[in-house]
């Protein structure tokens, strides 16, 4: 039995040698081993690059604010890389990482791919479009009248529909507060048609008044790359940053003099007072006498200093750099909130000396021609919630949000919860589930640039009327469908004559009528020469075609009218609110760029700069945890020291998700002139927590 | 004429920060999004002094291409050298073994090692491009001037993405053979000796080191 | 098992093992000893016949996978009607090769099956009737893939011959691919040695970042 064993034991002992021998003889081992090398330099499960045939589609971007034009590298037809379009002047070719990231977000985690109705248990399950639009249209049907529909700030046709839906519906538009709104309401007041724009491009010199021109304005891609290709000439340009913090704005300009945010209008008007006193006025508006006896005895250097702590010297240089051939822009540093009475003050001072309505100084931008029966809508979409949540106005019966996400971008979030949780039933179009999403009932998936067609209309701060169309690339993901589609199709089970007419013959019809308005298409020209007087190009015989190509459409001559300075109205200017001791600090808060994925390093909660005389003051140290708190609502922070904000001032620049929670700290005000409300100053404390 | 040698000259005075740069790197040369491993990256500097006297700017901060590269003789296995393509420091990832003497070598701190497999969303591998491989767990990598796009189109207009996408023109490439230092331009960390191709120009002094 | 495991150790469970108990100490006897050597002999020829035969015959063979194009396209028969290559292989901007025609390309001429009998023509309709008309992308498979880390420009490489890399699709039409099971490499993989004499015949550089990124 034992040698049975033994032998048994030998004779795969002397197999294993020699098998292992021979096939150590043979090239198996070191073959395998080489390919083993070689597979660890390249695991195949790490992504390779599509096989297919690679070219060049000229399109426009529809992400961000921006429509900047945009090459897109696409292999087997399919989206790939974006690069910038020399073809298409806008931006000059400078891109936003939103726009260079636009691929990579299209498969962003937590993207919706189909639509999500909340169950009985109040949970968000699929539901097929049919059913989805089934609803949706049953509930418009019953709500008709009191239907509130909230779209984007930014005009397109898209957002016409959901005007025309909402005419023949009855029912409520507002659309997202914009500084754009705000701003065509200050040149409103002043008598003026259109949105300012600022010529940047042919300026001289540059004044901003808290205005973030260089980060989050529309335009910035633009009016950045304008501006340093300005100083790149050589050119005595000057720049001046008047806000409270060192920020990408003051970045790119020459000074940076401190500015709390919130006096913007009382700095504008103190401009004036130098502009007068230096005899650099260039007006003929009918109240111009009026409005030189208003800054002649509210607006004089020293109360000027008083209110805001200015120093006389530098509003005085200031005013020389704007009436030498420069552009002043007033504004919210927040980039959103301003009070109309700054824009209008800002409008007020560029108009005295002289740069309004010319080639390197504020033009005002007309509007292209909306889609016939679509009225504008009402923009105070803030004053509208709050009501609703104070229960002084009923609360509508149905809601809609395209693509808004009010919870995300309006203060007061703890009345915007309350008024939303009072609507009984909400619908919104989303890409992923935002804050407001996850409160509503129906959640539609949107398709996202590069999936749909878009016209891409002047951003706020150009001074070139313009449009730009973006097409799709590609087939949305899973069920994801542009919020026009849908709406027109909840249109048609609703029997609404809107839906007649597609998105795509509405954008047809756009690019007709835009035809006989005397614009050019810019290529080969760069049309802020053109605004400076250069040579006009002929119309262009098809625009959609160019359209459709990628290229940009400018709008007509600038057109000069008659206006006032609104002396009558910025006499209401109470000046800077006084200091509060209950809240000290003034918030600066402008949304981060935005990350296809959170590298993380920002943290799981936001942090708030601000300066170590002003950490001291509230007894806060470097890296703490701290509460933000507002009028109604507080928000969990940390405390980073950062000598580029002011005294009393705390910038925030929160992640998108960081963002509701933010807003519930914010408290919106009255504005000065008018009814709508800001919150480019809002008043909070900060304490340890 | 001589041969280029490709480097950067960067306007600090120009730089927002707003990071358009390092998403133009990360998308064209396929850096996994949210890893943190950018090729080039935004330095915040201040001259430390408490407001009103504060000042701050942002210095982009790709790898510097150095003339003596601190982390070519460090390499045990010759995965990164100066190349003959203008002085282009390159770095051979299946020749690279990870041992991160270059990491530890670079003064700069432009150098990113693989601590892991990087992590690609489902879906998102259509965002790849042809131009770089991904690189894979354990190897080092960094900046290359977007070679490739020397080595596909030629020197005439060759730029990298960095600096075509800067919205400010901040960042300017090209041939730095005829730039010398002085005036306002500076690089950083010169008493290092490794002679940075990346120069950077600001008028501000405590920048340049000067008190 | 259990015997080679306890063979150095001391033995743990008498009952579970007592013939092996009994069996140590115990003297073999001669006869099985000589057979047992020859034994041992015959299994290590054995083994070193399997080992050999292994590593030289069923190693190539088990380590690669052969793959079949899914549509048996013929180059030859495109080239006789003077389809010329760059209708179907063109560059891409910036000299990347687009390399795989997408399905569109081949519909510009096969729309319709032809309903023909020979075994090209039934290849075609198959093709039109199951990819070009459900408007979907042929996996065509790629023979010279190269890994992850080689980033081959076609541009630059354009004065040369095709089939210098290529298989001569003139002469074989359909090549076959043998992809390693391990690597992923294939029988058309090139080699460095190669990349390397060509660009050091015809002065090209020989700077790594050529091709590595």
């Amino acid at each position: 039995m034992a040698s049975k064993r033994r032998t048994f034991l030998k004779c795969a002992a002397a197999l294993a040698a020699g098998a292992a021998v021979g096939s150590a003889a043979s090239p198996a081992p070191w073959d395998a081993l080489r390919q083993l090398e070689r597979r660890e330099h390249s695991p195949p499960d790490l992504p390779h690059p599509p096989a297919g045939p690679l070219e060049h589609v000229d399109t426009v971007s529809a992400a961000g604010a921006f429509g900047t034009g945009i090459r897109v590298l696409t292999s087997n037809g399919k989206p790939m890389l974006v690069r910038a379009n020399p073809e298409n002047p806008l931006g000059r070719c400078g891109l936003a990482p939103e726009d260079l990231e636009q691929v990579r977000a299209l498969a962003r985690p937590g993207r919706l791919s189909v639509p999500l109705l909340r169950n009985a248990e109040g949970r968000l399950e699929p539901v097929a479009w049919s059913k989805a639009l089934d609803l949706l249209a049953a509930r418009f049907g019953e709500a008709r009248g009191e239907v509130l529909i909230v779209t984007p700030a930014r005009k397109s046709c898209g957002r016409d529909v959901a005007a025309a839906l909402c005419a023949e519906l009855g029912a409520v538009h507002a659309a997202m507060p914009s500084e754009a709104a705000t701003a065509a309401r200050a040149a409103a007041l002043m008598g003026l048609a259109g949105t300012p724009g600022y010529d940047l491009d042919n300026a001289r010199g540059l004044v901003l008044l808290g205005a973030d021109a260089f980060g989050s304005m529309p335009a910035s891609p633009h009016l950045r790359r304008a501006w340093a290709t300005a100083r790149g000439r050589g050119t005595k340009s000057r720049a001046m940053y008047f806000g409270p913090e060192r920020g990408a704005s003051a970045a790119l300009c020459d000074t940076w003099i401190p500015l709390a945010a919130g006096s913007e209008a009382t700095a504008a008007l103190g401009l004036c007072w130098h502009l007068d006193a230096l005899g650099l006025a260039r007006c003929e508006a009918s109240d111009l006498a009026e409005f030189l006896q208003l800054i002649r005895t509210r607006f004089t250097p020293e109360l000027v200093r008083s209110a805001t702590g200015l120093p006389p010297e530098a509003l005085e240089n200031a005013a020389r750099v704007l009436a030498e051939g420069g552009v002043l822009i007033a504004g919210s540093a927040s980039g959103s909130g301003a009070d109309d009475a700054a824009i209008l003050a800002g409008l007020a001072a560029n108009a005295l000396a002289g740069r309004l309505n010319r080639p390197g100084g504020v033009i005002l931008v007309e509007g292209l021609p909306a889609t016939p029966g679509t009225p504008a809508p009402v923009d105070d979409l803030l004053s509208i919630l709050r009501a609703v949540a104070q229960g002084e106005r009923p609360a509508p019966k149905a809601l809609l949000l395209v693509e808004a996400d009010p919870l995300a971008e309006l203060p007061d979030g703890v009345l915007t919860a309350r008024a939303l949780s009072r609507i009984g039933f909400k619908a919104c179009f989303a890409d992923r589930l935002t804050a407001s999403a996850a409160l509503c009932d129906l959640v539609l998936p949107a398709a996202m640039p590069l999936e749909r067609q878009e016209d891409v209309r002047t951003p706020y701060g150009l001074a070139l009327a313009c449009l730009g169309l973006a097409r799709p690339l590609l087939r949305p993901l899973g069920d994801c469908r542009h919020p026009a589609d849908v709406l027109l199709e909840a249109a048609s089970r609703l029997g609404l004559p809107t839906a007649g007419h597609t998105h795509q013959a509405r954008l047809r019809a756009l690019s007709l009528a835009l035809e006989g308005e005397g614009g050019f298409v810019a290529r080969g020209v760069e049309p802020w020469k053109v605004l400076a007087g250069e040579g006009r190009p002929a119309p262009e015989a098809d625009l959609w075609r160019e359209l459709q190509a990628g290229r940009l459409w400018c709008g007509p001559r600038i057109r000069q009218g008659v206006h006032t300075l609104g002396a009558a109205l910025l006499a209401g200017v109470a000046g800077p609110a006084a200091s509060d001791l209950e809240r000290p600090l003034t918030l600066v808060v402008r949304p981060a760029p935005e990350q296809v994925i959170q590298d993380g390093l920002g943290g799981a909660i936001p942090s708030v700069r601000l300066n170590a005389a002003t950490a001291k003051s509230l007894r806060l140290r470097d890296g703490v945890r701290a509460t933000l708190k507002g009028h109604s609502g507080s928000a969990a922070v940390r405390v980073a020291l950062d000598e580029s904000v002011m005294d009393g001032h705390a910038v925030l620049t929160p992640a998108r998700e960081q963002l509701p929670a933010i807003r519930a700290a914010m408290d919106s005000r009255p504005a000065e002139i008018g009814a709508a409300r800001r919150w480019d100053a809002c008043r909070a404390t900060l304490e340890p927590a | 004429m001589s041969a280029p040698v490709w480097g950067m000259v960067i306007d600090v005075d120009a730089c927002t920060g707003c990071g358009a740069c390092m998403a133009a790197c990360g998308v064209e040369n396929n850096i996994a999004p949210g890893s943190g491993m950018d090729w080039i990256t935004l330095e915040r500097r201040s001259n430390g002094r408490a407001f009103p006297d504060s000042d701050a700017a942002f210095l982009p901060r790709p790898c510097m291409h150095c003339a003596n590269p601190p982390c070519v003789p460090v390499c045990p296995t010759g995965a990164t050298r100066v190349s003959s393509l203008g002085g282009i420091v390159s770095q051979t990832t299946p020749q690279c073994i990870g041992c991160r003497s270059c990491v530890k070598a670079c003064p700069y701190g432009v150098r990113r090692f693989n601590e892991r497999e990087p992590v690609w969303p489902k879906g998102m591998d259509a965002a790849v491009t042809p131009f770089a491989a991904v690189r894979p767990k354990g190897v080092v990598e960094k900046c290359t001037f977007c070679v490739h796009r020397l080595i596909a189109r030629g020197p005439e207009g060759y730029t990298t993405a960095c600096a075509e996408a800067c919205p400010t023109g901040a960042i300017t490439f090209g041939d730095v053979s005829g730039i010398s230092l002085g005036e306002d331009m500076f690089v950083i960390l010169p008493q290092k000796g490794a002679k940075p191709r990346v120069a950077y120009v600001s008028w501000r002094s405590w920048l340049r080191g000067e008190k | 098992m259990i015997g080679v495991k306890r063979k150095g150790g001391a033995p743990a469970g008498e009952g579970l093992d007592s013939s092996d108990a009994v069996g140590r100490g115990t003297p073999a006897h001669g006869v099985s000893r000589v057979s047992g050597r020859a034994l041992v002999a015959g299994c290590l020829a054995l083994g070193l016949a399997l080992g050999l035969g292994g590593g030289w015959l069923a190693w190539p063979r088990l380590a690669t996978q052969t793959f079949t194009q899914p549509i048996r396209f013929s180059h030859s028969v495109h080239a006789r009607q003077e389809v010329p290559c760059a209708v179907c292989h063109f560059t891409a901007p910036g000299g990347a090769f687009g390399g795989l025609p997408p399905v569109a390309v081949c519909a510009g001429c096969h729309q319709d099956p032809t309903g023909g009998r020979s075994d090209d023509a039934k290849e075609a309709d198959k093709f039109v009737t199951e990819y070009v008309k459900k408007r979907k992308e042929v996996p065509w498979l790629v023979l010279a893939a190269q890994p992850d880390h080689v980033r081959f420009p076609h541009g630059p490489h354009l004065k040369a011959a095709c089939a210098i890399c290529h298989p001569d699709m003139s002469r074989e039409d359909y090549p076959t691919l043998r992809r390693d099971r391990i690597s992923g490499y294939t029988n058309w993989t090139m080699s460095m040695q190669r990349c390397r004499a060509c660009h050091q015949a015809s002065g090209a550089g020989q700077d790594c970042v050529l091709c590595h990124r």
